[in-house]
């Protein structure tokens, strides 16, 4: 009886197999909407925040302020024309504009007064507050720059020492002086980047390139199960099921049988995806073997049980195909597969955990991006091997061979 | 002048019209993604779900003058509070959590900070940062260093000051100390007057499409896109099981069954994208924009680069299945860079570039403009685009097709 089931089963992959379509569908597109997805989404976590700057003045004073302004890592600075940097704040496209007035340098030198425009839309604050700390804090710098060079000139010329000719040269001379003694600053900011431990929290989101291979192996491997399922409609339809079954086979010997292919079918798949993922795209598959194994395992039970209810439930394979593609579209949306879960409100982070593609992200992300170990493993397992009898049970109550 | 090509036509709408499983994939499916999509990604688009708190801890060992100054008027002010959190935690607690990414930064002032600085000394601030967070440890160091600047500014003034007039032998090393305060009360003064002001402007955000907008428009060329390849399949089924042969034997001439089957395409594409429209303006509360000339013309223009593709798709290939690989294979990619997936406005900028060359880049960045309320005109240009984009592939297509 054994034999009989496997020899069902390694037909069917073999039929499989030489179907050239159905290779590049289940190979081929998930591992090129990884290699996008994580080519677009790139570092994961954060993007520089956009600024726009607009000089007026192009004095040696404003590109001082401007790359002072610019060593901050965090900002991304662009030049551009007043119109254009307000239009790209309107539209969200820069967190806050900075406009440099005409004769900045030279009010500066003198102490007069300067005011330097802001722009922001209310959407932005969080970004446009960082920006406008770090403008601040380079703004304090020049004007004390200027303060120091306006003081010790008008010192030296109370005492007659200096000639009004060289007041100017004076000035930018000491200007510069006051602010290479920035280096070291009186008051020296030190930072340290402290090495990220191995097991992260539940702060830390995905990479793109990470959440892609993650998510789309997910999404694939339960498509190809749940469409694959098809099979089973396409016998009945076609009559070879009932040949098989006036052989001496048992139903329940073809229908193992056709569980059986679905099961090793999606284990290969799965081997295959991960590998490329981890040799290729450099995810961390490998941070928990073991776990790895058993949440897919039960993953691709529960896939394969949801994949045979389905086909006991519609009639035709067509019904089948588009039936499955909803479902699995939308429990892999839902499950955080295309996008990192955390991002989503709050009540449909609780509703994932209802859906086994939920847990599948939950318990992959935890191990892949957070470091935690097989036991992340345990209980989305545990869950979906819940699901996977479910499905089958129901199921197999419905399945008419 | 026969118009058998209108019967061929209006069979293969009806046909589609009753295959149910086609009616489900092509206009439910888009309708359930949109709703999904919508109500997960609607506060990534309307700026709603924006970083969360920086959480910082500061560990005050000096707890003198300025250390006060730093936390209570500067971190623990109304304006930053709303974008930084400052929890209480010591120092090992404290790093242990930026390791485990529980946590942006941690800041230390040391002791006799407040001390030091009244004496003209110079000190040191420390912070420690989470490496996966660059943006909100930066919002922390740029404060710490603004006020940094605000205290050691004063220093550098007196000190470089000082290095001129000694350097010119206005004063004597000796004299130094005795100049020194009067010089550092200069200098204090000359900080109050903050001559140099940041006057912050707030601009009114021009308006923006929800999520529910841009999926709609996202997803609804997508799916049309698929419909476009359904219609253009059928041509391929019939040259298959044979039947189109049967159709040529007919008196109706071979142009009129292509044009016929080409114009039930493009109903068929129409209808489907039509009945998105208003499926999600009534129940999803969509707006698809004030100007319906506008809609009309990238809509049509849209269906037709879609058949134009379609064709070309079903020219190419020799048997349904391959067509139907290459079909799911060019819509999603185009679906991906083009923007129906993922918002265009998230990616680089070169993929943006590149998503001229899908049709389904052009269809989203206009009905979204419409979205905006703006008139025809901006359909103008990418109905035109799509018009010639669509009339390259059909042509083509329309040559390698063999019957």
């Amino acid at each position: 009886m054994m034999r009989k089931i496997f020899t069902i089963a390694l037909y069917g992959l073999k039929q499989l197999s030489r179907e050239r379509g159905v290779i590049v569908l289940i190979l081929g597109l998930p591992l090129i909407f990884t290699f996008l997805v994580g080519f677009l989404f790139g570092g994961g976590g954060e993007n520089r925040i956009k600024v726009s700057f607009v000089d007026k003045d192009k004095s040696s004073y404003s590109r001082l302020l401007r790359s002072d302004i610019e060593n901050e890592k965090a900002l991304k600075i662009e030049s551009s024309s007043q119109s254009k940097a307000v239009l790209a704040v309107k539209e969200g496209r820069s967190a806050a504009a900075i406009v440099i007035p005409e004769d900045f340098g030279t009010h500066l030198i003198k102490g007069e007064r300067i005011e330097v425009r802001f722009l922001s839309t209310p959407q932005a604050t969080t970004y446009s507050a960082a920006v406008k700390e770090i403008l601040s804090g380079s703004l304090t710098r020049l004007s004390f720059d200027a303060s120091t060079a306006r003081l010790t000139t008008r010192e030296l010329q109370t005492r007659g020492l200096l000639a009004s000719a060289e007041l100017s040269n004076e000035q930018s001379r000491i200007f510069e002086r006051a602010d290479k003694a920035w280096k070291p600053r009186p008051i020296e900011v030190n930072y340290d980047i402290l090495k990220a431990s191995q097991v992260r929290g539940k702060q830390t989101l995905a990479s793109g390139m990470a959440q892609g291979s993650m998510g789309f192996t997910m999404l694939f491997v339960m498509m190809a199960l749940v469409i694959g399922a098809r099979g089973i409609l396409e016998e009945r339809k076609v009559g070879t099921l009932g040949r098989l079954l006036t052989t001496p086979t048992s139903k329940l010997a073809v229908l193992s049988g056709k569980i059986l292919q679905l099961f090793l079918q999606g284990v290969v798949q799965t081997t295959i995806l991960i590998l490329f993922g981890r040799f290729v795209f450099g995810v961390e598959w490998g941070n928990s073997v073991a776990g790895v194994i058993i949440l897919m395992g039960a993953f691709i039970l529960a896939s394969t049980g949801l994949g045979i209810m389905f086909s006991a439930l519609v009639r035709t394979p067509a019904q089948m195909e588009a039936l499955g593609t909803i479902t699995v579209i939308s429990m892999s949306m839902l499950g955080g597969a295309w996008w990192p879960i955390e991002i989503v409100p709050r009540y449909l982070q609780i509703a994932a955990k209802l859906i086994p593609t939920g847990w599948v992200m939950d318990g992959l992300t935890n191990m892949i991006v957070r470091g935690m170990g097989v036991q992340a493993a345990i209980l989305p397992a545990l869950v979906l091997l819940g699901f996977a009898l479910l499905f089958f049970a129901v199921g197999l109550a419905f399945l008419r061979l | 002048m026969s118009f058998k090509f209108l019967r061929v036509a209006f069979k293969d709408v009806l046909l589609f019209a009753r295959d149910r499983q086609a009616l489900i994939l092509l206009i439910a499916m888009p309708i359930i993604l949109i709703l999904i999509l919508g109500i997960a990604l609607g506060p990534v688009f309307s700026g709603a779900a924006e970083i969360s708190k920086t959480q910082l801890v500061i560990v005050d060992k000096d707890r003198g003058e300025v250390s006060h100054a730093l936390i209570d008027d500067v971190f623990k002010s109304p304006r930053l509070s709303k974008i930084i959190e400052v929890k209480n935690l010591d120092e090992s607690q404290a790093k242990d959590l930026i390791r485990k990414g529980e946590l942006t930064a941690l800041l230390v002032i040391p002791s006799e900070f407040s001390s030091r600085i009244k004496s003209g000394l110079s000190s040191h601030l420390d912070v420690y940062a989470d490496p996966n967070q660059p943006i909100r440890a930066g919002i922390v160091r740029g404060i710490v260093s603004s006020f940094a600047n605000q205290v050691g500014g004063i220093q550098i003034l007196v000190k470089t000051a000082l290095g001129e007039l000694v350097e010119r032998r206005i004063v004597t090393p000796r004299d130094v100390p005795a100049v020194t305060p009067a010089l550092i009360a200069v200098a204090r003064s000359e900080a109050e007057k903050e001559f140099v002001a940041i006057r912050e402007e707030t601009a009114a955000a021009s308006k923006r499409v929800n999520a529910f907008q841009y999926y709609a428009a996202g997803m609804g060329v997508m799916f049309l896109l698929f419909a476009a390849m359904a219609g253009a399949q059928s041509i391929l089924r019939e040259r298959e099981s044979q039947t189109l042969a049967r159709l040529f034997t007919t008196p109706t001439d071979k142009a009129s069954i292509l044009a016929g089957k080409l114009i039930g395409t493009f109903l068929i594409s129409f209808v489907q994208f039509s009945l998105v429209i208003v499926f999600t303006s009534l129940v999803y509360q969509v707006h698809w924009g004030t100007s319906l000339p506008g809609i009309v013309m990238i809509l049509a223009a849209t269906v037709f680069a879609a058949t134009g593709v379609a064709v070309f798709i079903a020219a190419i290939s020799r048997t349904v299945a391959t067509a139907n690989v290459l079909q799911q294979f060019f819509v999603m990619s185009m679906a991906l860079i083009g923007g129906s997936m993922f918002p265009i406005l998230a990616m680089p900028d070169w993929v943006k570039t590149l998503s001229k060359v899908t049709v389904n880049g052009w269809a989203i960045a206009t009905f979204t403009q419409l979205m905006t309320d703006s008139s025809y005109h901006v359909a103008v240009i990418p109905s035109l685009a799509l018009l010639g984009y669509g009339l390259i592939f059909f042509v083509i297509g329309v040559w390698r097709l063999r019957f």
